[in-house]
């Protein structure tokens, strides 16, 4: 299970990086609705990422 | 009750308060105040400015006692009445118009600021019980698996996301452009590091890891935006 989610959490990582790149790309060919979207995408990506390797004591 | 004049009488004993000051006054006369005074400027950017110089002044009384209503008043009240006053003075920020030594300095005052509201690990002597009982962390041997190729991809991603930036043709896109992509690379590199170094950490003695409802959480919000985004722009072409 924890390999599992380390694996989880560097596809998400590269995910995120995917998405802020082509955030920026559009960004620069005008099109400001993908980059937001894209850029969001990124940001909730990469808190997502984080939050499944950092250790949680007395949650469920 | 304490009074105001007490606690910043106290506040002046110690060295990091004029400091602080210093650091607030010196980023608010390099980039607020030429903006906000410039000619022609809005009556409103000149009142929001001079708000904000208070507010940097003010923040920093508070740091030896209350110190959490020191960094509101200090760091955020002073960022957002700065930001209010560059938005109410736009036609001095014009890209076309800053000078890049000024940018820089600008840029230098900033750190400076920045440092300035740095917090002071404890030393030894002032942690608390509980930090003294708990079990000291034992070093590892060596590094985590798969640690080097994800800071790498990590950081060729960054300069990626940097160089990206620069396909931006507008002037003021472009500005707007090289802030995101700056942002978006100490935000990956922030999240790799995090990432590289809790890969493969021996967790047997702790509560191991989960799908707790904060994950969960995190991870309906990111399908959510990212289906009903793709959805949209699907359907709005």
């Amino acid at each position: 299970m924890s390999r599992a989610i380390d694996v989880f959490s560097i596809v998400l990582l590269a995910a995120a990086i995917a998405a802020f790149g082509f955030g920026v790309i559009a960004l620069s060919d005008r099109e400001d609705f993908k980059a937001l979207y894209l850029l969001i995408v990124g940001a909730l990506a990469l808190r997502a990422s984080t939050e499944l390797l950092r250790p949680r004591s007395g949650a469920a | 009750m304490t009074s105001f004049f007490d606690v910043a009488a106290r506040a002046f004993k110690g060295t990091r308060t004029p400091q602080t000051m210093i650091a607030a006054v010196l980023a608010w006369s390099v980039t607020v105040a030429p903006a906000a005074f410039a000619r022609g400027a809005a009556p409103a950017a000149r009142l929001l400015a001079g708000l904000a110089l208070i507010a940097g002044l003010l923040g920093p009384l508070f740091l030896a006692e209350r110190r959490r209503i020191g960094r509101h008043i200090g760091i955020t009240a002073f960022l957002a009445l700065s930001l209010g006053a560059w938005l109410f003075s736009l036609h001095a920020l014009h890209p076309l118009r800053l000078s890049p030594f000024r940018a820089a300095t600008g840029s230098f005052a900033w750190a400076i600021f920045a440092l300035s509201w740095r917090e002071v690990w404890p030393k030894p002597a002032e942690r608390t019980e509980a930090e003294s009982q708990a079990v000291p962390l034992p070093p590892r041997a060596s590094l985590p698996f798969l640690a080097i190729p994800i800071l790498t991809i990590a950081v060729v991603g960054s300069l990626f996301l940097v160089l990206a930036a620069f396909r931006t043709r507008d002037v003021e896109r472009g500005l707007v452009a090289q802030a995101i992509a700056i942002a978006c690379s100490a935000a990956v590199l922030g999240g790799a590091s995090t990432i590289a170094t809790t890969l493969g950490k021996d967790r047997s003695s702790g509560p191991g890891r989960r799908f707790t409802s904060l994950v969960i959480r995190a991870l309906l919000l990111l399908v959510m935006v990212a289906l009903g985004g793709a959805l949209y722009i699907l359907f709005r072409t």
